[in-house]
């Protein structure tokens, strides 16, 4: 790991769907844009993790991309859980679904800490230009 | 001589005679035909409002009393008891002058009471009775009665006295139009012979109460046999008339023609029902459409948007190991398409073969044993407790092909998400409620997170376990299957406790 690498982003993904897994970890080491990348499978986990995480100031991760369609916890049943967390303020959350549906897009504006609504495939310009932004 | 002859005798003393003339309400006069002078008795002059002093006794000032149009009217009268020489009695009413300008009814009679010596009439005497009081009365009388047949006869709405019996005693012709019987022919019938026998209790009920007092009237709305046959709806409205010692008399009814307002609401009513199912059925519909729609943009954009992130990763790399590796997940993505391509599919024939679905009465017990037999496997390695009760519903008419996979979906769900800390128990039974027949499926498995999970369970694809198994089309084929048939499935579901999932068979 060099130091170039520590500067760059440390990335959760939040999605069951195992090709999207292997397709955007791959495309994010090719492009060599993360520090790291963490992938949970439901919303559950992931939301463990956030609260062994919560309070200690470290180990959060600087961006999360949530899935909406899963099993045991999707994405919404995430976010309302989500909200009431410490020290989310420092993290860019983006919702990375298949879902056009335009009722999904409206109700996800009404969570204030969705950076912003992305449909899959997810373009890899974009995709780096997001990161970048941190 | 006896007492009575000499109170007789005492009677025909002149001044008992005159007293007794006096004290009665009655005026008297005697008048001498040839002479033409008169006596007027002081009672007489106070039929008018005259002192006795102010009026003389002629023929003259019985002139000026009379009243002029009715003069002739008495000397008519007088006239022909003359001229008959006393045979037509002299009795006649007619209109008198009072002084202060109003008329007095007065009744006349009179008589010959004195002949001269040719036998020709002298003196005529007779009595005065003021009748105003009962002119007017009468008049009053005539009045009412001519304005209640006015109203009766030309009412707009019907009317009928009716006999406390239910005979028909007096209609008018709105009542002969609304029933189509004419006047003659009802006044034969009764009121029950054309009430609709559904009405006929609820009236002749509230006819008794009045009888007996202790309503005074009653309205209804009821129905009428026409002549014809049709049904009539009319508005009655019923009071009771009695005598004057309070024992009833006849009914009076009044009936209004309802049946096109009842006809143009059961018009609407019928509209609005119509409108409501077909509603109900766009409703439906849409939901089904809907679903679709978000099944396939969910369930097959997913899989689409993966195979362009591995083309897109394709491009990116050179040709070697890691391109083989995607080449691999192209397989599994065009898989899982073609899969859920099937399922989609399957769900749009099950709708298409539920609209010429033939049902067929099925025994639950004898596809609950095949379903058993079919996992068999299962059970023995789950070393699950079945058992199936349906002696209180034991069939249901359904397409045989759906109900053996509704119970290997619901029975193979329940064993798959059993709890490992129990020995799997699972109850399968049926019930009938209002003719309509339900099966469920009870078990002491992991149950389900409802609150959170209910509005997903029955979606395609959709799983609430980490079981590896798990696929999430068994209750979305139930679903569409049961849906299809008209019926409808729901669960209920504890977490770590169990759940029974429950499905109302189509009651067609």
């Amino acid at each position: 790991m060099t130091l170039d690498n520590m500067n760059k982003p440390y990335v959760w993904i939040v999605d069951d769907d195992d090709i999207y897994q292997y397709t955007i970890t791959k495309t994010l080491e090719i492009e060599n844009v993360t520090h790291d990348v963490q992938v949970f499978s439901d919303g559950e986990t992931a939301l463990e993790s956030l609260q062994e995480l919560a309070g200690t100031g470290s180990g959060l991760p600087d961006f999360i991309l949530l899935d909406l369609n899963m099993p045991i916890m999707d994405g919404w049943q995430f976010l309302d859980e989500y909200q009431n967390f410490p020290d989310i303020d420092t993290i860019k959350l983006f919702v990375v679904t298949s879902s056009v549906s335009e009722a999904d897009q409206e109700k996800v504006k009404s969570y204030p800490s969705v950076q912003d609504y992305v449909v899959k495939p997810v373009d890899i310009k974009a995709l780096k230009q997001l990161l970048a932004a941190s | 001589m006896s007492t009575t002859q000499e109170a007789f005798s005492d009677f025909k003393d002149p001044s008992l005679f005159r007293n007794i003339l006096e004290q009665s309400l009655a005026g008297f006069w005697i008048w001498n035909t040839q002479t033409r002078e008169a006596y007027l008795s002081p009672s007489f002059k106070a039929l008018f409002g005259y002192e006795e002093l102010e009026l003389e006794g002629s023929a003259e000032t019985w002139q000026k009393l009379v009243h002029p149009q009715d003069a002739h009217l008495i000397e008519k009268a007088i006239g022909d008891h003359i001229s008959s020489n006393g045979e037509i009695p002299f009795k006649e009413n007619a209109r008198y002058l009072h002084k202060n300008g109003s008329s007095v009814w007065i009744q006349c009679t009179g008589k010959i009471t004195q002949r001269d010596e040719e036998g020709n009439p002298l003196i005529i005497s007779g009595a005065h009775i003021d009748i105003s009081e009962y002119k007017t009365q009468e008049s009053h009388l005539k009045i009412s009665e001519e304005r209640f047949k006015g109203a009766f006869e030309h009412s707009a709405i019907g009317m009928a006295l009716v006999s406390t019996k239910g005979r028909w005693l007096k209609v008018n012709n709105k009542v002969s139009q609304i029933l189509g019987y004419t006047k003659d022919e009802l006044l034969k019938t009764t009121f029950q012979d054309v009430t609709h026998p559904d009405d006929l209790n609820l009236d002749v009920n509230q006819l008794g109460q009045m009888l007996a007092g202790e309503i005074k009237t009653y309205q209804m709305e009821k129905r009428y046999f026409h002549k014809t046959g049709k049904t009539v709806w009319v508005n009655l409205s019923v009071s009771l008339v009695r005598d004057t010692d309070g024992l009833p008399l006849h009914f009076v009814s009044q009936i209004e023609d309802i049946t096109l307002r009842k006809e143009s609401l059961q018009k609407l009513e019928a509209a609005i029902t119509e409108k409501e199912g077909l509603n109900l059925k766009l409703k439906k519909q849409n939901t089904k459409l809907a679903d679709f729609a978000h099944i396939a943009s969910h369930n097959l954009r997913a899989p689409v948007s993966n195979l362009q992130a591995l083309m897109n990763m394709h491009k990116l790399l050179e040709a070697g190991q890691e391109r083989d590796e995607i080449f691999g997940k192209f397989e599994v993505v065009l898989e899982h398409l073609t899969e859920t391509l099937n399922e989609l599919v399957d769900a749009v024939r099950i709708n298409n073969e539920a609209k010429e679905a033939r049902l067929v009465p099925l025994s639950f017990s004898s596809v609950f044993e095949r379903t058993k037999q079919i996992l068999s496997g299962d059970i023995l390695n789950k070393k699950a407790h079945i058992e199936g009760d349906f002696s209180e519903a034991p069939e249901v008419k359904y397409l045989p092909s759906y109900l053996e996979s509704i119970f290997l979906n619901l029975i193979s769900n329940a064993l798959k998400y059993s709890s490992p800390n129990r020995i799997p128990s699972i109850t399968v039974y049926s019930r009938i409620n209002d003719g309509r027949v339900s099966l469920h499926v009870k078990d002491n498995g992991l149950g389900v997170d409802l609150e959170k999970q209910g509005a997903k369970l029955f979606g395609l694809r959709k799983t609430f376990h980490k079981n590896k198994d798990a696929k999430g089309i068994g209750l979305f084929m139930t679903k569409t299957q049961v849906e299809a048939l008209g019926g409808r499935i729901y669960a209920q579901s504890e977490v770590d406790k169990g759940s029974t999932f429950s499905i109302d068979f189509n009651d067609a």
